[in-house]
C-alpha cells in the first residue's frame, strides 16, 4: 500500500502494530526466562 | 447503554418468550391430540421440544441481560457492563462436521454485545460435508451500538454463506480470507468514518484431509495444543476488519489432528483484571489447556473458566468473553 493519505499512513502504522504484536507473542513463546516471557506478552 | 434501550431489550425478548411459549403449546397440544395421525403426532412433539430448547434459550438470555447491565452507572451515567461469572453458562449451539466435537459460550449474552460465534458445516454440490466454518469476531466498544454491528455483521456473513451455496459457486468462495474479506468490505462501507472496528477470527476445519485452514484479522491469536502437549499461538495476525475497505486478507493451513486441541476466545478474558488489576493473560489459558488437552471440550473449557474464576476472586467481569475450543472425535 502507497503512503499517498493520512489515512493510508494510518492504516499502515496499524498493521505494523499488529505485525509487532505477533513477533513478541511468538518471542514470549520462545522465551524461557518467566519475567522475560510476561515482558514479551505485556509488549504484545 | 441506557436504561431505555436496556427496558426496550427486555420487552423484545419477553414478546419473543411468549411467541416461543405460544408455539410450544400449540404443538405440544397437537402432539396430545389422539384424532391426528400417529406419525403427524410425533413430529408436533418434535417439533414442540424445539420449541422448549428454544424457548429456554430465551429466558437465559434475558436473566443475562438483566444481571449483565445493571451495574453501578459508568462514566457516562448508563448501566455499564458489569458480571459475576454464571455457574451454568448458555453453551451457543453449533453445526458441526460428525468427526469434530467442540463446545462454544460467549458471556453474559449470546445475543446482546459485540461478540458473536457462527458455525456452519459446509458442503460440495452433492452434499457432502467438506468442513465447518467457525466463525468468531468481537466489535471494539461496549455500548448497545456494538449489538447493531454484531447484527449487521451476522447478516452480512450467513446471506454470503447462503447465495454462495444456493448459486452452485465453488466452496473455495467459503474459505476464511473470503469470508474475512467480505465482512471488512461490508463493515468498512457501511460505517466508514464511525470508527467501527471489528477483530475476527475465521476457521475451517476440513476433517477429510485433517487441516485447519484460518484468517485473522487483529483478533486475539487462538491457541493450538498439538501433540507434543505444548500450546503455541496461532499468529499470522492481518489488519483489524473496517479499517482498509480493499484489504485482500490471506489464509493459513496446518495439520489438524485427533491429539490437538485448537482455542480461539475474545481479549475478554485474556484482559481480565483481579482485584489487584492484574490480567488473567494468556499464559493462563495455555497452562490449563496443556494440563487438560485429553478431557473433553466441556472439560478444558470448564477449566479455562475456572481458571478465570479463581483469578477474578469474585471481581466482576466487565467485557464479554467468547471461547470455541475444538478437537477431532477419536477414531
Amino acid at each position: 500500500m502507497s503512503h499517498h493519505t493520512l489515512k493510508d499512513a494510518i492504516t499502515g502504522a496499524i498493521y505494523a502494530e499488529t505485525r509487532a504484536s505477533d513477533f513478541y507473542l511468538a518471542e514470549a513463546e520462545k522465551a524461557e526466562d518467566p519475567e522475560l516471557k510476561k515482558m514479551f506478552e505485556s509488549l504484545a | 447503554m441506557s436504561n431505555d434501550e436496556r427496558e426496550q431489550i427486555l420487552k423484545v425478548l419477553s414478546g419473543a418468550i411468549i411467541r416461543e411459549t405460544n408455539a410450544f403449546n400449540f404443538y405440544y397440544e397437537g402432539g396430545e391430540n389422539p384424532n391426528i395421525p400417529a406419525g403427524v403426532r410425533g413430529l408436533l412433539t418434535r417439533l414442540a421440544e424445539e420449541e422448549r430448547v428454544h424457548r429456554q434459550l430465551l429466558i437465559n438470555e434475558y436473566k443475562a441481560i438483566e444481571k449483565g447491565w445493571n451495574g453501578e452507572p459508568g462514566e457516562e451515567g448508563e448501566p455499564e457492563l458489569s458480571y459475576t461469572m454464571p455457574d451454568d453458562p448458555t453453551f451457543t449451539p453449533l453445526e458441526l462436521s460428525d468427526r469434530l466435537e467442540a463446545l462454544a459460550l460467549t458471556m453474559p449474552s449470546r445475543l446482546v454485545g459485540g461478540d458473536n460465534i457462527f458455525s456452519r458445516v459446509i458442503r460440495d454440490h452433492s452434499g457432502n460435508d467438506r468442513g465447518t466454518l467457525l466463525l468468531l469476531y468481537d466489535t471494539m466498544g461496549h455500548s448497545m451500538k456494538t449489538t447493531e454491528i454484531n447484527g449487521f455483521a451476522a447478516k452480512a456473513v450467513g446471506e454470503y454463506i447462503d447465495f454462495v451455496s444456493l448459486s452452485g459457486m465453488e466452496i473455495e468462495m467459503l474459505g476464511p480470507k473470503k469470508i474475512v474479506t467480505l465482512l471488512n468490505e461490508k463493515i468498512a462501507e457501511k460505517y466508514e468514518g464511525e470508527g467501527i472496528f471489528l477483530t475476527v477470527f475465521c476457521v475451517l476445519f476440513d476433517s477429510r484431509e485433517g487441516t485447519l485452514t484460518y484468517t485473522c484479522a487483529g483478533h486475539e491469536p487462538p491457541f493450538l495444543v498439538d501433540a507434543s502437549g505444548k500450546a503455541s499461538s496461532l499468529l499470522q495476525t492481518q489488519l483489524i476488519a473496517g479499517i482498509d475497505p480493499v484489504f485482500r486478507y490471506r489464509e493459513h493451513s496446518m495439520p489438524f489432528g485427533p491429539e490437538d486441541i485448537f482455542c480461539v476466545f475474545s481479549d475478554g478474558i485474556v484482559e481480565a483484571e483481579n482485584a489487584e488489576e492484574e490480567i488473567y493473560g494468556r499464559g493462563g489459558i495455555s497452562k490449563i489447556l496443556e494440563e487438560n488437552r485429553d478431557g473433553t471440550p466441556g472439560d478444558i473449557v470448564a477449566g479455562v473458566l475456572a481458571g478465570l474464576k479463581d483469578h477474578l476472586g469474585g471481581k466482576p467481569l466487565k467485557d464479554e468473553v467468547s471461547i470455541i475450543l475444538v478437537k477431532l472425535k477419536g477414531e
